[in-house]
């Protein structure tokens, strides 16, 4: 790897994903992010580290506050929307509604917290209903949910997830499908290189196909554990990154459920892991 | 040996839930010929939040089409926002409110029984911390189910799950703390398995008067899989459970990824190895 490899992936750049510290305070998820060397942050608004109640605007006031007393960044808004009543394809109209109002509030808490962008998922049908209908209906509410961004100068970058969390947008081709449908100049792509490998893709796949409308690379280790203990090939994602200057931002996602007991370690161990590969490559 | 009458069996719809709609899990539970189920309350089948309870009438028409009877209402603790020992003090009401609409689901489809657990707590306080705010919480959750005509029946989680709630001495401390008839224990083999406890232990603690029902599933300890395919001993277990006299339902909770894209073969599988052992 060459030098521009080397100062492509710099640390700074890597947003720490809280949801690995979802056993423990969002005080405790900061501290530890500090300490360990991160920069940024991607707030994932679950349980009970930041929820989008009525009271949202001071809460987000009180964790922009303690973000900027530990020098930290807000890079992105999660909104947790997975396993809750918050299906944007929901066949009833009022769990739709709901879910969209709930992403125009993290629209708005986005803009308290600092963060310019927000990461979406594409909600999912019923899979023994058609699948054309939920479609639909995912992509109607992603339109209000970009046109609404679109007035708050916030982007959005829709994610493509897997079988066991949605049956409308999981691969490269069913994600460029909706991100043209919906058309809207504020929605861009997120991949994540663990959902990536499971579908036989590459980051080249997706360079090609959406060029610089990915918005969000979740960098991620197998099956989203820390950086170390799987086998994705981060020399490879690297390289393919500063092949195309990619200019986007960078998340580090690890979901492993037996990591979040001892969070920290699992943090500091994928900080070491992605610090010695940029650093061995000279 | 044949141990329990067939009518015994119960279904949690949790691996139906995500993927397929109520008609469809009801439609398959009288294809297996199963009649008694348990529900899972939230999202998406049957929402429930803490304000409100969605219009029930549509699952009360797929319940009485198909045959089928509710024993048991989970309202949703592992996934949400609401969990039995919540500590924000501006959150705790809304969870009591949650919890509370379970019980009048569980009342309203004719359940009586709310499936509970310890609740999560947080990994940075003293286990003992949450048991007290669970036990709390229970204390007024039993006011509402007495006057609904429901048990809450709590079961262990994992250590991945709760470090406060994942061992026998923890349910049973929550127990002698609630005091109170409304408030029973119930198994869970997998959280049992992991624990590294028996069906006996429990049993041997509670007695059958106070182990009111079961998530009775194979593990390997870990996970909630069908029979065959963790490493339990299905006839050892449903022999504990005869011998100590137990007379609740004995439900199938499952969680297998794999088996949420395709419930309904995966229940054939699991009702096919249970037979062997129900009349």
């Amino acid at each position: 790897m060459n030098n521009k490899n080397k100062t492509f992936l710099s640390m700074d750049r890597l947003a720490v994903v809280n949801i690995l510290f979802q056993f423990y305070s969002f005080d405790y998820f900061l501290d530890s992010v500090a300490k360990i060397g991160f920069r940024k942050i991607d707030l994932w608004t679950g349980y009970p580290h930041l929820l989008l109640d009525d009271d949202y605007e001071r809460r987000c006031e009180e964790v922009r506050k303690k973000c900027d007393a530990l020098n930290l960044v807000v890079d992105n808004v999660m909104p947790k929307v997975i396993g809750w009543p918050l299906n944007i394809a929901d066949e009833e109209e009022k769990i739709r509604n709901a879910a969209v109002s709930y992403l125009k509030r993290a629209i708005d808490a986005a803009d308290i917290l600092g963060a310019d962008s927000l990461q979406l998922v594409p909600g999912t049908g019923l899979y023994d209903q058609p699948i054309e209908p939920a479609w639909a209906r995912a992509r109607d509410s992603l339109s209000q949910v970009c046109e609404y961004a679109e007035m708050r100068s916030k982007s959005l970058g829709l994610e493509a997830i897997q079988i066991v969390e949605s049956n409308l947008v999981g691969n490269k081709d069913t994600l460029f499908r909706m991100i043209e449908e919906v058309d809207s100049p504020v929605l861009g792509a997120v991949v994540d290189t663990t959902h990536m490998e499971k579908n036989g893709e590459s980051l080249i796949d997706y360079f090609t196909l959406f060029g610089n409308r990915i918005q969000r690379i979740h960098l991620n280790d197998t099956d989203q554990l820390p950086w170390g203990e799987g086998n994705a090939p981060l020399h490879v994602y690297i390289k393919q990154m500063s092949d195309v200057y990619y200019s986007g931002k960078i998340s580090l996602e690890i979901c492993s459920k037996q990591h979040y007991l001892k969070p920290y370690d699992a943090l500091q161990q994928s900080w070491n892991y992605l610090h010695d590969t940029c650093e061995s490559s000279l | 040996m044949r141990f329990f009458n067939r009518d015994r069996l119960c279904n949690f719809n949790l691996h139906y839930d995500t993927f397929y709609s109520f008609d469809y899990f009801c439609e398959c539970m009288n294809r297996l010929d199963i009649r008694h189920v348990e529900l899972i309350a939230g999202h998406p089948s049957l929402f429930i939040d803490h304000k409100e309870i969605c219009d029930l009438s549509g699952i009360k028409k797929a319940l009485h089409d198909n045959n089928l009877h509710v024993e048991a209402i989970s309202a949703q603790s592992c996934r949400f926002r609401y969990q039995y020992a919540v500590r924000e003090p501006d959150i705790i009401e809304q969870t009591f409110q949650f919890f509370s609409n379970g019980i009048r689901v569980a009342a309203e489809l004719g359940a009586n029984i709310l499936q509970a657990n310890p609740g999560w707590s947080y990994w940075d306080e003293a286990p003992i911390e949450g048991r007290k705010r669970a036990t709390d919480m229970f204390a007024r959750l039993c006011d509402v189910a007495r006057k609904c005509g429901v048990r809450i029946a709590c079961e262990t989680l994992r250590p991945q799950e709760s470090l406060s709630g994942y061992r026998l001495q923890d349910v049973k401390q929550i127990y002698d703390q609630v005091n109170d008839p409304c408030f029973k224990a119930m198994l869970d083999t997998c959280a049992i398995g992991v624990a590294g406890e028996t069906i006996q232990d429990w049993f041997d603690v509670f007695g059958a008067d106070n182990i009111i029902h079961a998530h009775f599933i194979d593990a390997t300890p870990y996970f909630h899989l069908i029979w065959g395919e963790g490493k339990r001993n299905l006839g050892a277990d449903l022999k504990a459970l005869h011998d100590n006299g137990y007379t609740g339902f004995i439900s199938q909770e499952l969680t297998l990824p794999a088996y949420y894209l395709d419930p309904f073969s995966y229940d054939k599988k699991n009702f096919e190895a249970l037979g062997e052992y129900f009349s």
